[in-house]
């Protein structure tokens, strides 16, 4: 039986835990990400900031602001999750282009994990927000006959949203693949070149996504 | 196509440690600095305020202590103005007054020596006046007859005189001699008969004898002395153009003295 493209390939097992290739890929990407952060931290300073300092900076205040701007909120208790969300995204839909690895996001396990921590976080953040009841009466608004829609609705936002994020990233791979068993070695380069656009957009879309969300459960913008 | 449930759950646990890794690697020392740079800018900002409104507040003090220092300068110039005008006006009084009065010395002095120039002249011509007069008078061929003449006035002068003034002339206090002894000078010699005709008159008006002694003295230029033992009698051209020299330089005498005391009363009051 040949294996289906879309099922995760198992690299190893610890006991009845099998280990796949993307859970792989993203603790590699977890170790580049939080070294990479440790060392171009180290030395920060407040006068004269070097260059990988200032790009740091730039990324992360355009992240606080994106999300602040987003959620009309303040951003910093969202920011470790949104931001982490935003750069695990962008790094993990481009590891796709570099060759002999495979985008984490292509499988649907990681964009539904990712998909399913935003719905918890949505909710928790929501309860923590405006308590339990005062949360939940928000899904019997503005009339209690819309209660099973909106339940509905929040878990269809969060399946659109892995769908989403899975569909692009894997179809883009897909036919980088194929163009370049077909065609040859050059061609599928623009391929590449639209790829690593619409992972950006990929990772961009979802995050803000994801802050529409928790700002509408949170109540500091209007719920979608 | 199947979904593995521990990949599922895997990634989701490895999002979660990423986020906490990032938030204190990543976000957490980032933030940190640049909310260390701001308020250092902060900070700066309002150091920077601070100083400003402190250089306000100093620029208005110096530019009040400026109009004040103007208004001083203009006071202190307007001082030292008046003082200037004060001391001019009195340097001025002063050389008005000094001038005033070296023109009054110098009027004086032209005046004094105006005034002497002219008594000087005035008395060389009377002594001019008088030599040519005894020149004229002592040439003349009449000098003889004029001494007989005024020998006659002479004694016609003791004659006239009062009885105690008479007295006087031969008497001071004792009795005089008997013949009372008289010195006659003449300008020119006399003859016998004028003598005794002098001797007659005389001890006619004297009332008593005398003794003429007879003499010539020809600076008496006309007329006779008559010498008594305690006084003496001129009636000559001598005694005339004497008399006529004091009187005419005793104006100027009169004159310069006054003039003198003036001066002095001027130079002591100065």
């Amino acid at each position: 039986m040949i294996e289906s493209p879309l099922s995760a390939p198992i690299v190893f097992a610890l006991g009845p835990v099998t280990i796949t290739l993307p859970v792989l890929t993203t603790w590699g990407l977890m170790a580049v990400l939080t070294l990479g952060s440790a060392l171009a931290t180290r030395r920060l300073r407040v006068v004269e900031p070097g260059r990988v300092q200032t790009a740091l900076e730039l990324v992360v205040q355009t992240l606080n602001r994106q999300i602040g701007e987003t959620m009309q909120a303040d951003p910093a208790p969202f920011l470790p999750l949104l931001g982490t969300l935003f750069l695990y995204l962008a790094t993990a839909n481009l590891t796709g282009l570099v060759p002999g690895l495979k985008s984490p996001t292509a499988f649907l396990e990681t964009a539904g994990a990712l998909a399913l921590v935003v719905l918890l976080a949505t909710q928790a953040l929501g309860v923590r927000a405006r308590g339990l009841w005062g949360y939940l009466k928000g899904f019997a608004q503005p009339t209690p006959l819309l209660l099973p829609l909106n339940i509905l609705a929040e878990l269809t936002r969060a399946f659109s949203l892995s769908v989403r994020l899975f569909g692009n990233v894997m179809s883009g791979e897909f036919v980088i693949g194929i163009v370049l068993s077909l065609a040859g070695l050059f061609v599928p380069v623009p391929l590449m070149a639209l790829e690593l656009l619409l992972g950006l957009v990929q990772a961009y879309i979802f995050t803000i996504l994801a802050a529409v969300f928790i700002g509408g459960a949170v109540g500091s913008i209007e719920r979608g | 196509m199947r979904i593995d449930g521990w990949t599922l759950l895997l990634q989701a646990i490895n999002f979660l440690v990423l986020a906490w890794l990032l938030r204190h690697f990543l976000y957490r020392p980032v933030l940190a600095v640049i909310a260390e740079r701001q308020a250092t800018t902060e900070r700066a900002r309002v150091e920077a305020d601070a100083a400003r409104a402190d250089a306000g507040r100093l620029r208005q003090g110096l530019e009040g202590e400026r109009a004040g220092l103007s208004e001083e300068r203009d006071r202190l110039l307007a001082d030292a103005r008046r003082q200037a005008d004060a001391e001019r006006a009195a340097l001025l009084d002063r050389a008005r007054a000094e001038a005033a009065r070296l023109l009054a010395e110098a009027a004086a002095t032209l005046d004094d020596e105006r005034r002497q120039a002219v008594s000087g002249q005035r008395e060389a011509a009377a002594e001019l006046a008088l030599a040519v007069a005894a020149r004229l008078l002592g040439a003349a061929d009449s000098a003889a007859s004029l001494t007989q003449r005024f020998l006659i006035e002479a004694c016609q002068s003791v004659a006239g005189l009062a009885e105690a003034d008479r007295r006087a002339l031969v008497e001071d206090g004792a009795s005089p001699p008997d013949p009372l002894p008289l010195r006659l000078l003449s300008a020119a010699p006399l003859g016998e008969g004028a003598l005794t005709d002098a001797r007659t008159r005389l001890e006619t008006a004297l009332g008593r004898p005398v003794a003429l002694d007879a003499g010539a003295d020809p600076d008496l230029i006309a007329g006779v002395e008559l010498h008594f033992p305690h006084s003496v009698l001129r009636h000559s051209w001598k005694q005339a153009l004497a008399e006529a020299m004091e009187e005419l330089t005793r104006d100027d005498r009169t004159q310069n003295d006054a003039h003198k005391q003036n001066d002095a009363g001027k130079t002591a009051a100065a």
